[in-house]
């Protein structure tokens, strides 16, 4: 294999890899501050991703964090691979593995998130005929709507082609174009006649 | 190959979509009453109101994304943005397939012989794995700056200078 051929820095793939690396925090962290507080009459109970507070068996509330830390992690593998490749050619193995992985975890971290929002609206509806009954979004919901919009940027700035620099049609200088003559290498042969005397 | 890849992503869209509306879970309650649960609403005993349900709405988006994938897979145009579409629509009928398998196991694993899994798990769970296919089918062509060095090598070309006969 030969060498690797190192382009100039693609920022908007460095930039595009750093905002996956924070929806990645972002959607784990969310997993573990509540997504919404029931509250019945005096009574409340925290709900976060791995089940409610004093429903350890998941009655109540199963453990989707799995599907959204597995997704982070694919997110995380996918920021490595792109912000390790800035400087290979957009068509190089790495960058596509980072764009393909990248953008199906992080529609696995969305459409978990969306799914757990309108889970929380169900309960919403389901309680809101009783007056004691109260449901309230928490920090770990807009965590992990954070994330998904982070990830969206992301996702963005690593698809969006680079701007190219290249002008196909740049202006004559005033001075003209100066044109570059590239010498032959000189070398020292005797003739054919020299030789034989 | 073409025809296949787009086959491959148009086949779990309609999965997706028919995994939404067609019920995924039935919970017997008595001896012949039971609630059937989907992915639009959970229909309660008779002559109960359904209790509405919104997860269709991601299942719906995730579709509308493997169907664009699938049709700019046939028409063999912008194959690697087809691939880049399906690849988010998968991840998102894959993150909410898995929140309502997780569901339904639960509901399985507590109710035991009084939960009954549906045609619509089944639905979801192929619509959530078959578009691996779909981005190992669609091979976008190589760009030209990725051609492969040809077996014989690359012929160095050299420039020759002009001849001058240059009298003094």
């Amino acid at each position: 294999m030969g060498p690797v051929a190192r382009w100039p820095v693609n920022r908007l793939r460095l930039y595009g890899g750093g905002a996956w690396v924070i929806a990645a925090g972002l959607a784990v962290g969310g997993t573990f501050a509540p997504l919404f507080e029931l509250r019945l009459g005096r009574e409340s109970a925290g709900v976060t991703a791995w089940g409610a507070n004093g429903d350890d068996a998941g009655i109540l509330f199963p453990d989707f964090g799995v599907t959204i830390v597995v997704g982070a992690v694919l997110v995380v593998i996918a920021a490595v691979l792109a912000l390790t490749s800035t400087r290979l050619h957009p068509a190089s193995a790495p960058v596509l593995a980072a764009r393909l992985i990248g953008v199906g975890a992080t529609g696995v971290v969305i459409g978990t998130t969306a799914t757990l929002f309108l889970l929380k609206v169900l309960f919403e509806d389901t309680m809101e005929q009783d007056r004691n009954a109260l449901v309230s979004s928490g920090l770990g919901m807009w965590l992990l709507i954070a994330s998904a919009v982070v990830g969206i940027a992301g996702t963005v700035l690593m698809i969006v082609p680079k701007r190219s620099n290249y002008d196909p049609d740049p202006e004559t200088p005033p001075m003209g174009i100066p044109i570059v003559r590239v010498l032959e290498p000189e070398f020292d042969e005797q003739p054919e006649e020299q030789k034989g005397a | 190959m073409t025809r296949f890849a787009g086959a491959a992503w148009l086949l779990p869209a309609v999965l997706a979509v028919a995994g939404a509306f067609v019920p995924y879970l039935e919970l017997r309650v008595g001896n012949q009453q039971a609630t059937l649960h989907s992915a639009r609403q959970t229909t309660l005993l008779p002559g109960d109101v359904p209790q509405s349900h919104f997860y269709w709405v991601v299942l719906l988006a995730g579709a509308v994304l493997l169907a664009v994938a699938g049709a700019l897979t046939l028409r063999g145009t912008a194959l690697g943005t087809a691939r880049l579409i399906g690849t988010g629509g998968a991840g998102l009928v894959l993150g909410t397939a898995v929140v309502l398998l997780i569901d339904v196991t639960r509901f399985v694993v507590l109710a035991d012989s009084a939960a009954h899994i549906e045609a619509g798990t089944w639905l979801l769970a192929v619509a959530a794995l078959l578009p691996v296919a779909g981005i190992a089918l669609t091979r976008p062509p190589r760009t030209p700056d990725d051609v492969p060095t040809p077996p014989m090598g690359i012929p160095v070309v050299r420039v020759l200078e002009p001849d001058y006969e240059e009298h003094e």
